[in-house]
Formats: C-alpha cells, structure tokens, sequence
C-alpha cells in the first residue's frame, strides 16, 4: 500500500490499488502487442473508410456540410476538406501499417478522431431533441464511409479508435516497424 | 519534437492534400470544383427567406436580391427543415397543369431534375431534363439552349429535405436564367410518386 507525505508534514495514506502501475503499462508496452495491434486496426480501419469516401466524393462533401463545421462561403474549405481528407486518411493509414511517422500520423488520426466524434454526437443529440426518437435508435450517415450507422455504434467505434490512436501517439513499441526510433 | 513530429505532420498534411488534389482534377465525373460553393442559395428580400447573403464562387457573383414569392406550398413533405429560398414554390397540382400544358409539348415549360444521374436513370417525370447539382457545370451546356428559351422552369430533386434543387435554381440564376422563370417544385419526386404520376427510366 502506498503512503505519501502531505504538504503539511502529516502522514496520509492514499490507497491506489485499481490504477494500474506506470511499470505495468510499460511490461505491457513491452510486449510490443498494444502497438501492433493499434496500428493494424487504426491503420485498417482508416485504409477502407478512406476508399469508401473516395467512391463518391460529392456525398462526402454533402455530409462534411451537415456537420456546419466548415464554412461554405468561401467554399474552398469545405471543398478542400472533401477533396484532401480521404486522401491524408490513406497516407495516415499505410503510415501507420508499414511502422513509418507512426507517431506524427497517429497524432493526425487522433485529431480527426476528436474533431468530428464529438460533431456527431452533437449531431446525434440534435436529431433526438427534433425528431423525439430513442437515442440508441437513432441511425445517419456521419460521411464516415460506412453509409447510415447506428450512432451510439459509431460512438462506440471511435472511442475504441480514440483509446487505440493514443496508444499509437504514447507508445514507445517500434516491434515489425520501419522506423525504429520512438 | 518539431523534426520528429511537426514536421511530418505538416508533410502527412501537404502530401494528402496534393495527391487529394490530383485525384480529384483526374475525375472525369463527380469532380469536386474547388472554386464552386455547391450550397449557395439566391439572396432574397422577401421576409420569410434566409437573410444570410450567399454567392456562387464559381463566377465570383453575388446573387441577386429579388421579390421573392409570397405563397407557401401546400404539398411540401417537409421532415423538420424549413427551406428558405427566394425561388417561386409550385404545388404538385400545380405541375401538373405545367406537365398537362402545351407549352410543355412546345418548349415554354420545361422540367429540370436536380438529382444525380443514378436517381434520374431510376425513375424522373417524362420529359425532363438532368442537371445534377453537383455536376452541372458538366451538364448544363447539353440543355442551356433549351432553359433559356423556356418561360417557365420548373426544378425539383427528391422532395422532404432536398435541397439541391435550390441549389441548383441558384446556380441557373448565375448563368443568366431569370429568377422570375423557376418554380421550385418542393414535393419533388416523392410527391409526384405518392400520387401515382406517371415516371419513365434511363439509363445512366
């Protein structure tokens, strides 16, 4: 059990049974599978997303537009955006498969992860306020690339993605990568 | 930290971008114009319209603030968005006593589908024209000769919360087509269908 000293001098035990040792996370770390693991489905998952979106470019555009995160006049932003994102999703994915920038391109991931999760829960929340239907029913095509998803599923999914794009960022494993330095 | 993360996040960015880019001029269909705002709705002096100024970047114009119309449609399956547009909305019964007249028969009326060419090959009223939206600065030239010498455009997409087919009466209004000439039909093809009116295919 651990026991800390106070900044008043007065002795003061803190039990922290359930948080997970910095060492034990390293050990796991260690195993280089967190990792591995990270960059296969992160890597994966944003390959197919990515060659979905590029199917059909103008819904893509569509569903960015939905979102009233970008504005539309002028409209290079938001035509930029539909034109470059699958593509940086592509070049962050192969990255992150073949072990090269697997941290700047996790970092990327991450960010698109916190950027537009978020957006569709807002959006998720807006169509149960209007439209009065359980939220866990509640079923639209973020733009993701899947088509029309359950929301509360595609939340779930990119919290998973969140929590494994972290690991990408914070890892030190370099295991079956090209670039050996962490 | 900056050379082993910035740096490379700043090239992930420029590459995806480039390579994005040249994919998208190398389309031959569904090319996103860079310079076109898709979403740009005619501005309006009418009260009940949207008062936010819109323009198509494509031409760099700002639209035109016209009296817009002051009757509401009455067979609108609307599915809680309300479309603000200054374009004159037509009710189903209304279209189609356009789609009865001789003017139809003669090129005074004519009918524009703003769907893609997919929905259009399924099912679309006889004798319309397609101009996707968003393609329609490939489409538009086959059929300008025809909507400028018409009297009476009638536009519709899909009906509910379409509203390409407002998009797509802006971007006529920008090349030259008079505003007074569009009638926004707001039902769209679901209205037509769920009154059992007769539709034709083709092929894409």
């Amino acid at each position: 059990m651990a026991e800390r000293q106070s900044g008043s001098g007065a002795g003061v035990a803190v039990a922290t049974p359930t948080v997970p040792s910095p060492s034990l996370i390293r050990r796991l770390d260690q195993t280089h599978v967190p990792m591995l693991l990270a960059r296969l489905v992160v890597g994966g998952v944003f390959l197919y997303l990515a060659f979905q979106k590029l199917g059909d470019p103008i819904l893509f555009l569509k569903n960015i537009r939905e979102y009233h995160l970008l504005p539309e006049s002028p409209p290079i932003f938001i035509n930029l955006t539909a034109v470059a994102l699958p593509w940086i999703e592509i070049v962050c994915g192969v990255l992150l498969i073949i072990g090269l920038w697997i941290r700047p391109a996790a970092l990327i991931v991450l960010g698109m992860l916190l950027a537009f999760t978020p957006a569709i829960l807002f959006r998720a929340i807006d169509v149960y306020t209007t439209q009065q239907i359980a939220f866990c029913a509640i079923a639209f095509d973020c733009g993701c690339g899947t088509g029309a998803i359950n929301i509360c599923k595609k939340i779930a999914e990119n919290g998973s993605l969140i929590l494994l794009s972290l690991v990408g960022v914070l890892s030190h494993s370099r295991r079956f990568a090209i670039d050996r330095a962490p | 930290m900056i050379k082993r993360v910035v740096l490379p996040v700043v090239v992930i960015l420029a590459v995806g971008s480039l390579m994005g880019m040249g994919f998208n001029s190398a389309r031959a269909k569904n090319r996103i114009n860079m310079r076109r705002n898709y979403f740009a709705v005619a501005a309006t002096a009418s009260p009940k319209a949207s008062t936010s100024e819109s323009t198509d970047a494509s031409d760099g114009s700002t639209s035109s603030a016209l009296d817009g119309p002051s009757q509401e449609s009455t067979d609108t399956p609307k599915e809680g968005k309300t479309l603000n547009h200054p374009f004159t909305p037509v009710t189903l019964d209304e279209v189609v006593d356009l789609y009865l007249s001789d003017g139809y028969q003669t090129g005074d009326v004519v009918f524009i589908d703003a769907r893609s060419e997919e929905n259009f090959a399924q099912e679309h009223i006889i004798g319309s024209f397609n101009i996707d939206n968003y393609n329609a600065d490939d489409m538009y030239a086959e059929y300008e000769q025809y909507v400028l010498a018409a009297n009476t455009i009638v536009v519709y997409c899909g009906g509910g919360d379409c509203e390409d087919s407002i998009f797509l009466s802006t971007y006529l209004t920008n090349r030259g087509v008079s505003m007074d000439t569009i009638r926004l039909f707001e039902g769209g093809m679901k209205a037509w269908l769920n009154d059992n009116l007769e539709v034709e295919q083709a092929s894409p």
